[in-house]
């Protein structure tokens, strides 16, 4: 990083009035809204009112009165004589209606139908009075004081009920047999936790990313439209110390705004302005504290470095607005994940940046602090920060950043074309698996599934793809014949994989739990009893062993091949492999055999291996489910065995085979 | 000497006699260079073809060319903001592929694509440019000093660059390109869009940093520019170079006195036309 830099991008950055406006004044002056909002919110969530409700008693209500004295507080209703009322509640001037209805004859009726039906209850029933007087609540679903209204009215009227009831009851000398009492005992802190934990996690996002939006956007996307960035780069600094301090300066804007806006916040609260929205101090003490300084510290690099690539990808200010929008959009539901129910951080939520922090900070704040989870979520956040970093390193070294023409040229072109746009094609395609079959009942089954996914998704849409870029399927399929030696070790390869995933399984399980209902439905798809044999291994074991390895080892592998180095390359493919099988606590087992299969294709230049192995894979997971078996519970030694064994015939085809043409891999055929 | 020679003897003497010859040091070096560009609607360009020039220390080289002759992606490629496809270049025995960082410490650079920040002032600009480029630590306030006075730009020393003119912006824009001193200085069309004074001014500079023992190598499509400042000159054409030499040389070479006839000469000799770009100026 170039210290000289950094202070003169500090200093024009700080000198821009829109930073300046739209990251501090702004926040200022919004600020005391959100807080408002907040604050009522919070008392939504937690019942917290304080209102008075205008309720109108309709006359004459022959011994309402009565009622109202004695079951509605007159703290909490401030009671009206009306003659009708109607047009007062539909005005808004009455948040509620009382009124008493007579006995119907219908009631009578009623009980007259039901002695004919069960004249077991006529004695019962004659001892009833003939018809009872029904209280009448009136209200409006479309205003929210006038449900609160009803709510709490209607709650209080029953209470008064129940309590005559008890009362007459007691009189009687019957008992009731048992009582019922509820208590909650979560503490306020963690009620409080509950409730903004949440929101906070999501004021950070939203400080973070307005705070540092316009510095990072300016900073490249700005400074290239004004030739500013043409300037920098004839210097005698490098452009990896230009990336190093323009990131530094945009992550210090944002922690500065956000600061700021910390402050201000203190401020109103301070003033009196707004109620400090925790209700409680903060818990777990100086460790909870520095652990939530270290969140936002690395959410802060996060953000800076997204923002920042965002900007390098953006040929001028206007452009990096038009993307920072939805990214916005995007991070602040992501950064919402705490709303979501029962989600907890030990999931692979953690794994998502600003969606960990979503979950884990009201943890945190109800005092509980799961250690690993912590540096996992560090982890994952420096991670991705560096990755965009690079990325955004290495858009600022292709020639054509500053608006030059790019070297490539004729079938290259459209193979570069081809590479660069696969994997937002693979995005759609995920995308479709998610959406397509749940919301058609025709595909839900298993077949319509099978056929769907398979031959769809997998088949067709990128062999559409292959062809709309010119590119040939035999080269971006290979399917070549290998020595048969690695076909051997391929059949090897089938049990040791199902082994060593499902040890994998059992090691991701406290951080990857399987939730008993998406087993639950897994099976119920399946139907393993009632679905013929040849269509389990059909649509299980053949189907995607073809589709899946050619979408997956086929056209993905190769249109990345020249980006990555063969390794990196295999884990891209894995990764998006493992997202394909939606449910979280499969992602990883699935990749690391997407892993494999991919190292398989890179050793041995042909999709042929990775095909025997998937279908081999596959259709020993439904052999065994048809017998009731499965491969849980051995020796923990017997899968890391496995596991052993699994590498050392994988690094024997690598011995083996020819490599994957045009990689580091490749060898003279 | 004729009617027609005399018309332009004033504008030749106006020029300050120049020193004796010292021995002179090889600054730019340009051997076989060649960039093709790929272009999905056009297909491919070559925009430079196996350009070779040599610059040395205390002349002023031009780059004559009309507009779209390969100038600026020739600059830009000894700038180090563009790879040449294949040849070598070197400044200052620096290649610019290999020792890229070397190179641009050693240049000053400035073309219509390169600009200042705008809020900062014309001081903290120089300083800034001066610092990252390396400029000894202790001298930088005494240079910036200099510079200030040299360029006139003392009234406006601490004004924001966005509230100043064009001719003073192109000003201080100068003045950053020779922030760090360095012995070689491209410039890419330098004269584009100023007033005649600020081109007085500016031709004037020029020959302050020829004094100075300063390579300056710079592009315009401007023949009467090129004939009034520069030691030598190569005619570029659609790539290529079509000659290269002093003025004297030139007029040689190919019989004509005239600039503007020599380069219609050479387009000529070459089998070129000179193209509507040709036509406009």
């Amino acid at each position: 990083m170039n210290r000289v830099l950094l202070r003169y991008e500090l200093l024009a950055l700080l000198r821009d009035t829109r930073t300046i406006f739209l990251s501090v004044l702004l926040p200022i002056v919004l600020l005391p809204i959100l807080l408002y909002t907040l604050n009522r919110f919070g008392h939504r969530v937690g019942g917290q009112f304080d209102d008075v409700y205008h309720i109108g008693r309709v006359i004459p209500s022959p011994g309402l009165d009565v009622v109202m004295n004695d079951a509605l507080s007159s703290r909490t209703f401030r009671e009206m004589q009306v003659e009708d009322g109607q047009a007062m509640l539909k005005e808004g001037h009455l948040d509620l209606l009382i009124k008493v209805l007579p006995p119907k004859e219908e009631e009578q009726k009623l009980a007259d139908d039901i002695v004919g039906m069960y004249p077991g209850f006529a004695a019962l029933l004659s001892q009833e009075p003939k018809g009872r007087p029904t209280i009448e609540l009136l209200y409006r679903s479309d205003k929210e004081r006038s449900v609160r209204a009803y709510v709490q009215a209607n709650r209080d009227l029953h209470h008064f009920r129940d309590a005559l009831l008890a009362e007459y009851l007691r009189r009687q000398d019957v008992s009731l047999g048992v009582k019922i009492r509820a208590e909650d005992v979560s503490t306020p802190q963690q009620r409080a936790a509950h409730q903004y934990g949440p929101a906070l996690s999501a004021f950070m996002v939203l400080m973070l990313l307005g705070g540092g939006s316009v510095a990072a956007l300016d900073s490249l996307a700005g400074e290239r439209e004004r030739g500013t960035l043409s300037t920098l780069f004839v210097s005698s600094i490098d452009r990896r110390e230009i990336a190093l301090s323009k990131f530094s300066a945009v992550a210090i804007i944002s922690v500065a705004v956000a600061l700021i806006q910390i402050l201000n916040l203190g401020g109103y609260v301070l003033l009196g302005f707004v109620k400090w929205p925790l209700n409680a101090t903060l818990p777990a003490g100086f460790g909870g504290l520095m652990v939530l300084f270290t969140l936002f510290a690395v959410e802060a690099i996060f953000t800076a470095s997204l923002l920042l690539y965002i900007s390098a990808r953006s040929s001028s200010f206007k452009e990096a607005q038009l993307f920072f929008f939805p990214t916005f959009l995007v991070a602040f539901a992501l950064s919402l994940s705490g709303l979501m129910p029962a989600l907890v951080s030990r999931s692979v939520v953690s794994l998502i940046p600003l969606s960990g922090p979503g979950v884990f900070i009201p943890e945190i704040l109800s005092g509980r602090l799961d250690v690993p989870v912590f540096f996992l979520q560090v982890a994952v956040h420096l991670g991705f920060a560096y990755l965009l970093l690079r990325s955004t390193l290495e858009r600022m070294e292709r020639e054509d950043f500053l608006g030059g023409q790019a070297p490539v040229f004729g079938k290259a072109l459209l193979f570069e074309h081809f590479s660069q746009r696969t994997l937002p094609f693979f995005a759609l395609l995920c995308a479709a698996l998610f959406v397509v079959p749940s919301n058609f009942e025709a595909l839900s089954s298993l077949q319509g599934q099978g056929l769907f996914n398979q031959l769809v998704l997998f088949l067709l849409a990128p062999y559409l793809l292959v062809r709309y870029y010119g590119q040939s399927i035999k080269n971006v399929v290979p399917v070549k014949m290998v020595d048969i030696r690695i076909l051997i070790i391929c059949l090897l390869l089938i049990p040791l994989g199902q082994l060593a995933a499902t040890g994998l399984s059992h090691l991701l399980g406290p951080l990857l739990p399987a939730p008993v209902k998406a087993l639950e439905m897994m099976m119920e798809l399946l139907d393993i009893e009632n679905t013929p044999a040849w269509q389990l291994y059909l649509l299980i074991g053949i189907m995607p062993g073809i589709c899946e390895e050619f979408a997956f080892r086929g056209v993905l592998l190769h249109s990345l091949h020249k980006r990555f180095n063969p390794w990196m390359l295999a884990f891209v493919v894995a990764l998006v492999f493992g997202f394909f099988h939606v449910n979280f606590f499969r992602v990883m087992p699935t990749a690391y055999l997407g892993f494999i299969m991919a190292i398989l294709t890179l050793s041995t230049g042909s999709v042929l291996p990775a095909v025997i192995v998937h279908i081999g894979n596959n259709s020993l997971a439904v052999w065994a489910m048809k017998n009731t078996m499965d491969f849980e519970g051995m020796p923990e030694y017997v899968y890391f065995l496995s596991f052993l064994a699994q590498i050392t015939l994988v690094y024997a085809v690598m011995k083996l085979g020819k490599g994957y043409p045009g990689t580091r891999w490749a060898r003279p055929r | 000497m004729d009617a027609e020679t005399n018309q332009i003897e004033p504008e030749v003497e106006d020029l300050p006699v120049k020193e004796p010859e010292a021995p002179r040091e090889t600054r730019i070096k340009v051997q076989d260079l060649v960039k093709v560009f790929q272009d999905e609607g056009r297909g491919q360009l070559t925009a430079v073809a196996n350009v070779s020039f040599e610059c040395y220390s205390g002349e002023i080289f031009g780059l004559l060319g009309t507009n779209g002759a390969g100038k600026t992606t020739t600059l830009r490629m000894l700038s180090t903001l563009l790879k040449p496809t294949s040849g070598t270049a070197s400044i200052m025995g620096h290649e610019v592929i290999s020792k890229s960082q070397e190179v641009r410490r050693s240049i000053g650079y400035l073309s219509t694509t390169t600009a200042l920040y705008p809020r900062l002032s014309c001081r903290e600009t120089l300083d800034f440019f001066a610092r990252i480029n390396g400029y000894p630590e202790s001298k930088i306030e005494e240079r910036v000093n200099h510079l200030v006075d040299r360029f006139g730009l003392s009234d406006y020393a601490d004004a924001r660059i966005e509230r100043l003119s064009t001719g003073m912006t192109q000003k201080v824009a100068i003045a950053r390109t020779v922030a760090h001193d360095p012995p070689v200085v491209i410039l890419d069309e330098p004269t584009n869009g100023l007033d005649i004074l600020n081109v007085l001014d500016f031709h004037k500079l020029m020959r302050e940093l020829q004094a100075a023992g300063k390579t300056v190598l710079f592009s315009t499509h401007t023949m009467s520019e090129a004939e009034k400042l520069c030691d030598r000159i190569a005619v570029i054409h659609r790539g290529r170079i079509l000659a290269c030499g002093t003025l004297d040389e030139l007029r040689e070479q190919s019989g004509h006195r005239y600039l503007e006839e020599i380069f219609v000469w050479l387009l000529d000799q070459h089998g070129e036309e000179a193209g509507p770009e040709l036509e406009t100026m």
